[in-house]
């Protein structure tokens, strides 16, 4: 019960606390964390199955990269391109984790590292229709155009609040639901799991689709908040900082790949005056938040409330 | 007719033959017992006929059909379901869910259908924990239920094993060393179990075991292979007595109470703990 008021009162606060903020960078930074959140929470899904993916952010551009050219050259609506950037990156992921599923372990991150790359490599040489390495830029805002305004954050801020809500509720019922308890039982025992007739493969191949939809989702809401997309951008760097979030944040709870996201957007903004130094403090919380909570900051506040409780 | 029939099985690996020309049959209702020195090909033979491995030669019939070379998912929905030698739980998840992983077949597992949640989905899951629990309770291990896999003692663990096992309601299970590294006691907790399977859940059991005491009580009829080779059947009464199955053990006799009964367990490294443990 208290959770739920506890939801209720984060949610309320989430929607109107940016009513109350007209500084521009501060929205932008919640966008931000807005997109962080729902490509860590969707990679998360894939991690329940002990699978890591370091080719999210190739999904992210294939779905960027979809409606920008349905939006550009097909002059689709933004509503109707935007959950095609989506399935694009979804249809795409289904071929893709056929493949890299076939092998393990360490050898399944270098399949979907190189995914991620020829994704880059394929979009930045063919400069006809994919903008090479510029990029495409003057990627048209969502409509309403009056109310889409790059100058003015606030919608765009409620547009990524909504789709991170929306990839929140899917994961975390998933999570939840006999499809998350097989994807949880495949990390224990894969073995284990095929022997009482648990499809593992295509276990693993629906998180990996679902993962990448999401993933899609982000890069077509990326796309066209930030009105340009490049090669540049959806590199290997970045799907490595969305196993970061997650592993900061803890692995084993929903909580875990949110509040990595947050805390880890917004520390290297509040040592931005640190200038030169800022990625360097960064990398110092980073190692130490590693060495001191191994199961992540959810894994250390789990562990804080069990001694509360004991001791009380 | 027979329930499983194998017919001149062979499995190679490389230059290797782990198996080979097996035949056997075993009756519904049957407890088998698969005993054999180490490296004879008993699991082997489980891999091949649990789908987990493709044969390389020979056929095999469940219930009258052909299942050469169905994969292991495919077979557990026909029935046949295996346990593995060496411990294989979900350590992190309680007893309970440890079981309703097994009633896996039976529930709506679908992506989509986790999404809605509809009424229908939660009385399923309902009904599915009321099976795990009945499960757990069948094999005498409910008092335990709430705790985690990874913390039971060993006895308790290779006994989840069979009730993970129970879960898609097999018609023939094989059991690989059910008993290995365990004590008297948990040694007769597990063949009661055997026996109950049979009794009261009309199981046909293929169980593989060091422990010939625990085989001899509790099978009806015994195969021996060794180097691959089938080299003698018969009820326990025969097979102890088989010169071939002597020899085959030959220097592993338990001297100690002049059994003729040979002694494999000190061939079988994972048996030692079961010398300390008694
Ligand atoms: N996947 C494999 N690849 C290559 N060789 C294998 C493989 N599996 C088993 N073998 C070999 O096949 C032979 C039979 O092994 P198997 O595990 O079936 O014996 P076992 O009768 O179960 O022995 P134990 O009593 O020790 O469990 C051994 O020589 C083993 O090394
Ligand atoms: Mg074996």
């Amino acid at each position: 019960m208290t959770s739920r008021l506890a939801l209720a009162a984060l949610l309320a606060a989430l929607a109107l606390v940016p009513l109350g903020i007209s500084d521009q960078y501060v929205l932008h930074i919640m966008v931000m964390i807005c997109l962080n959140v729902m490509m860590a929470v969707s990679m998360w899904l894939l991690g329940i199955t002990g699978l890591i993916s370091f080719g999210q952010a190739g999904f992210m551009f294939i779905g960027a990269m979809t409606t920008t050219l349905l939006v550009k050259l097909g002059h689709w609506p933004f509503w109707v391109s935007l959950p095609f950037g989506a399935i694009a990156a979804g249809l795409v992921s289904i071929p893709v984790g056929r493949l890299s599923l076939r092998v393990k372990g360490v050898y399944f991150f270098l399949v979907t590292l190189a995914f991620g790359e020829v994704v880059r490599g394929v979009f930045a040489y063919f400069q006809d229709p994919f903008g090479g390495w510029y990029g495409i830029r003057d990627i048209p805002p969502p409509e309403p155009a009056k109310l889409f305004d790059t100058l003015h954050k606030l919608p765009f801020y409620y547009l990524g609040l909504v789709l991170t809500l929306i990839t929140c509720l899917v994961v975390y019922r998933a999570s939840r639901a006999w499809f998350g308890m097989i994807l949880w039982s495949i990390r224990e025992g894969d073995l284990l799991a095929s022997s009482v007739g648990v499809n593992v493969p295509g276990f693993k191949l629906a998180a990996f689709v679902v993962a990448a939809f999401f993933a899609g989702l982000a890069g077509s809401f990326y796309a066209h908040y930030f009105a340009y997309i490049s090669p540049l951008v959806f590199t290997f760097q970045y799907s490595v900082s969305i196993l970061v979030f997650i592993v900061v944040g803890g692995f084993n709870s929903f909580a875990g790949p949110i509040v990595g996201a947050v805390v880890l957007t917004l520390i290297p903004e509040l040592f931005r005056v640190t200038g030169k130094y800022q990625m360097l403090i960064f990398g110092l919380i980073l190692v130490g938040s590693m060495l001191t909570m191994p199961d992540g900051i959810m894994g250390a506040v789990q562990r804080w409330r069990a001694r509360r409780v004991r001791s009380s | 007719m027979a329930l499983l029939e194998v017919q001149g099985l062979t499995k190679r690996f490389g230059g290797l033959v782990a198996v080979n020309d097996v035949s056997l049959s075993v009756e519904p209702g049957e407890i088998r017992g698969l005993i054999g020195p180490n490296g004879a090909g008993k699991t082997t033979l489980f891999n091949v006929i649990s789908g987990a491995l493709k044969p390389s030669a020979g056929r095999i019939r469940f219930d009258g059909r052909d299942i050469t070379g169905v994969p292991m998912h495919a077979l557990v929905r026909r029935g046949v379901v295996r346990t593995f030698q060496h411990s294989q739980l979900f350590p992190g998840f309680t007893v309970l869910r440890n079981v309703l992983i097994g009633l896996h077949l039976h529930a709506g597992s679908g992506f989509l259908e986790g999404l809605v949640n509809s009424p229908a989905t939660r009385r399923r899951r309902e009904e599915l924990e009321d099976r795990a629990m009945e499960i757990v309770r069948f094999v005498g291990i409910s008092a335990r239920a709430h705790e985690l896999a990874a913390t039971l003692p060993h006895g308790y663990k290779r006994i989840l094993q069979v009730a993970v096992a129970l879960g898609p309601t097999p018609r023939l299970l094989l059991l690989d060393e059910p008993v290995a590294g365990m004590n008297h006691e948990d040694v007769d907790r597990m063949m009661d179990l055997v026996r109950d399977l049979r009794e009261k859940r009309g199981i046909t059991v293929v169980l593989v075991e060091h422990n010939m005491q625990a085989v001899m009580n509790v099978c009806d009829r015994i195969t021996c292979i060794q180097f691959g080779r089938k080299i003698a059947e018969g009820t326990p009464e025969v097979v102890s007595q088989d010169p071939t199955v002597i020899e085959a053990y030959l220097g592993t006799f338990d001297d100690d109470d002049g059994d003729p009964v040979p002694n494999m367990d000190s061939h079988d490294a994972s048996n030692v703990d079961s010398h300390d443990a008694a």
